[in-house]
């Protein structure tokens, strides 16, 4: 009887085991809807997600080897870029948007502060071309992967065999970043009954909810949309969003609607990082801060008006929403174990 | 006699096993009534001065063989980057039943929208392989370039991408063309045709999915024939 249950147990551990080198990564609480990403064309491998960590700290991607996908998507800003407006490249070159963050990528349809890029496989193709930014081609990254000692290991590791193709790379990649899930913030807490949210905050979630969540939409806190938050057009810049993409005048100005979560790690805020500070936000919002352009969301076609304490309260909602245990996981950070003897 | 036994044999496969047998599909650009070569300067006989073909790579996807409207066969791979550095690339066989007599074919020049959205690929497929927008997602259907004496393009370029899987604009075409009575299909392309109508003195970048690049791909859906 005894030995029984042991071999059922070793079995079930044995299984569970099994499982672990599958998806057990990906997790994600139960009030969280589908993902968009379709697994089953990539399924998560504990070889295939420490392969793309490594790429994706590894300055290997660009054409100098100096600059990473870390460079500009930091892990302590919750994988965006502070203390710059506009992301900065290779040869210090300047872009034209702020990087965003990077958390929750399984859920979102389209890429980029326009939606330029419509699957998240295909994302790194961009700052890979780009002269400001890489500056790089995938095939000539393929090409130094291969003649270094490390990576035709760790391909093998996560594929079988050694064999280093554009589609396994960008698979790689992928497969890391679906792995930075936020979902451990207070608010989620809150939904797992694990926490309480002060008085404060629940009035600042009741402001939110009236104002704000039509399109930053729980518990993800964006639509995936694409809106006009009538922000004044930077003439420095004259980044007309996601008309760029389709031509078509009524995307003047649309931006996709970013995740509120983690926002105490990922300012500056907006495409082009033009406010410092929360309060500055709130302010465009409420303070006769939007611009009546006529393709204004319908959500802000009238003053948000609320009062100074409620404005207190919103940011207060707000920083519910950070995740420390997300942005201080070290299993997302710099992988000195592999990079570091390179 | 084991000669004999052999032959009997091969009769008997001939008309009891082999159902099968290979359809040959092969694309052939042509300029000045040759073969294209890559590199090549092509002179104008009234002296208008010469091109020369640096490029020229594109995707033909989903070859099927019909017999009036029943599908005989279709090819096995799906997406196929023809290019000119690859001339192996222009030509292979399809399987169809043995005594089908196929009437026509169709295939798309460029890759279908769903595959344009569906992350990364191999195979021919592969973004190494230099057919993907990185800027704004999606395939490059067809890239043709070079250099032509009359075009005021920098250093004389000349650059036609065309892509695109959205909208009004999107560059896929979906050609048909009829092989009855053949048992290979010689798929001819003609140059001469194609900057007939399409000058390099008057068009000569075309880098992204717009009404132009639309009208070319119309252009470029044209010029396929069957040899005759
Ligand atoms: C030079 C800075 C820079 C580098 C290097 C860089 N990025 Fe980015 N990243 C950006 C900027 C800026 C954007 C937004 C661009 C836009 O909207 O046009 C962005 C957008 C993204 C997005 C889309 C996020 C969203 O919410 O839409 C992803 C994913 C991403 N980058 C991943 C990567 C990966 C993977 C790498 C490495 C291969 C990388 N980035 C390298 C600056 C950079
Ligand atoms: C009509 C839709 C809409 C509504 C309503 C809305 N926003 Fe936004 N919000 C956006 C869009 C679009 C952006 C991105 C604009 C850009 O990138 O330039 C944005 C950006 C932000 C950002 C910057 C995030 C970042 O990472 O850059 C914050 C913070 C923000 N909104 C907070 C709020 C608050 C608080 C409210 C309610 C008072 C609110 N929003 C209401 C559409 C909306």
């Amino acid at each position: 009887m005894r030995m029984r249950s042991w071999i059922i147990s070793a079995v079930s551990l044995f299984a569970s085991l099994v499982f672990l080198g599958e998806i057990s990564r990906f997790e994600a609480p139960d009030y969280f809807p589908e993902t968009e990403y379709d697994f089953n064309k990539n399924p998560l491998t504990e070889e295939g997600i420490l392969l793309g960590r490594a790429l994706f700290y590894d300055p290997i991607l660009s054409r100098d080897n100096s600059i990473s996908c870390a460079s500009c998507h930091s892990p302590y800003n919750a994988f965006a870029h502070t203390d710059h407006d506009l992301s900065h490249g290779i040869d210090d070159s300047i872009g034209l948007r702020n990087a965003p963050a990077l958390f929750n990528l399984a859920w979102q349809k389209s890429f980029m502060h326009d939606g330029a890029v419509n699957h998240l496989d295909m994302q790194a193709l961009a700052p890979i071309s780009e002269p400001s930014e890489m500056d790089e081609s995938i095939a000539n990254v393929v090409q130094k992967i291969k003649g270094t000692e490390l990576y035709p290991k760790l391909f093998k590791d996560a594929y079988g065999d050694d064999e280093i193709t554009g589609e396994r790379v960008l698979k790689a990649l992928s497969q890391f970043q679906l792995t930075l899930v936020s979902a451990t913030s207070k608010y989620d807490k809150v939904q797992k009954g694990e926490a309480e949210f002060t008085e404060q905050e629940l009035s600042g979630y009741a402001v939110f909810k009236t104002h704000c969540s039509a399109c930053h939409t729980e518990p993800l806190f964006t639509n995936n949309e694409f809106k006009n938050n009538g922000l004044p057009v930077d003439t420095t810049l004259n980044d007309w969003g996601r008309m760029r993409i389709t031509n078509k005048a009524s995307d003047s100005l649309l931006f996709k609607v970013p995740s509120l979560r983690n926002l105490s790690f990922t300012y500056p805020y907006m495409h082009d990082g033009r406010f410092r500070k929360l309060n500055q936000v709130i302010k465009h919002y409420t303070d006769n801060g939007i611009v009546e352009y006529s393709n204004i969301s319908k959500e802000l076609k009238s003053n948000i008006e609320i009062s100074g304490k409620e404005k207190v309260d919103l940011i207060a909602f707000l920083l519910t929403l950070d995740d420390k245990e997300f942005v201080f996981n070290k299993e997302h950070h710099f992988p000195r174990e592999i990079l570091m003897d390179k | 006699m084991i000669n004999v036994l052999f032959f009997l044999l091969s009769i008997v496969q001939y008309f009891s096993f082999e159902k099968e047998k290979d359809f040959e599909v092969s694309f052939i650009p042509v300029f000045q009534e040759k073969s294209l070569e890559l590199e090549n300067p092509y002179c104008n006989t009234k002296g208008e001065g010469c091109i020369n073909i640096e490029i020229l790579r594109f995707y033909i996807s989903d070859v099927k063989i019909w017999k009036e409207d029943v599908l005989v066969a279709k090819d096995e791979i799906t997406h196929r980057l023809l290019d000119m550095d690859n001339p192996a690339s222009f030509n292979w066989d399809i399987i169809i039943p043995k005594r089908s007599k196929p009437t026509h074919l169709t295939f798309t020049l460029g890759v279908d929208s769903l595959t344009n959205v569906s992350g990364a690929q191999g195979g021919d497929l592969d973004p190494t392989k230099g057919m993907y927008w990185t800027w704004k997602s999606g395939y490059v259907n067809f890239k043709l370039e070079g250099k032509a004496d009359d075009c005021p393009g920098r250093k004389n370029k000349f650059i036609y991408h065309l892509g695109g899987y959205q909208g009004p604009n999107a560059g896929c075409r979906e050609i048909q063309l009829p092989i009855e009575g053949k048992c290979k299909a010689e798929i001819q392309f003609s140059l001469d045709e194609f900057f007939g109508k399409v000058p390099p003195s008057k068009l000569y970048h075309i880098m992204s999915p717009n009404t132009v690049s639309s009208s070319v791909a119309d252009i470029v859906a044209s010029i396929f024939t069957i040899k005759e």
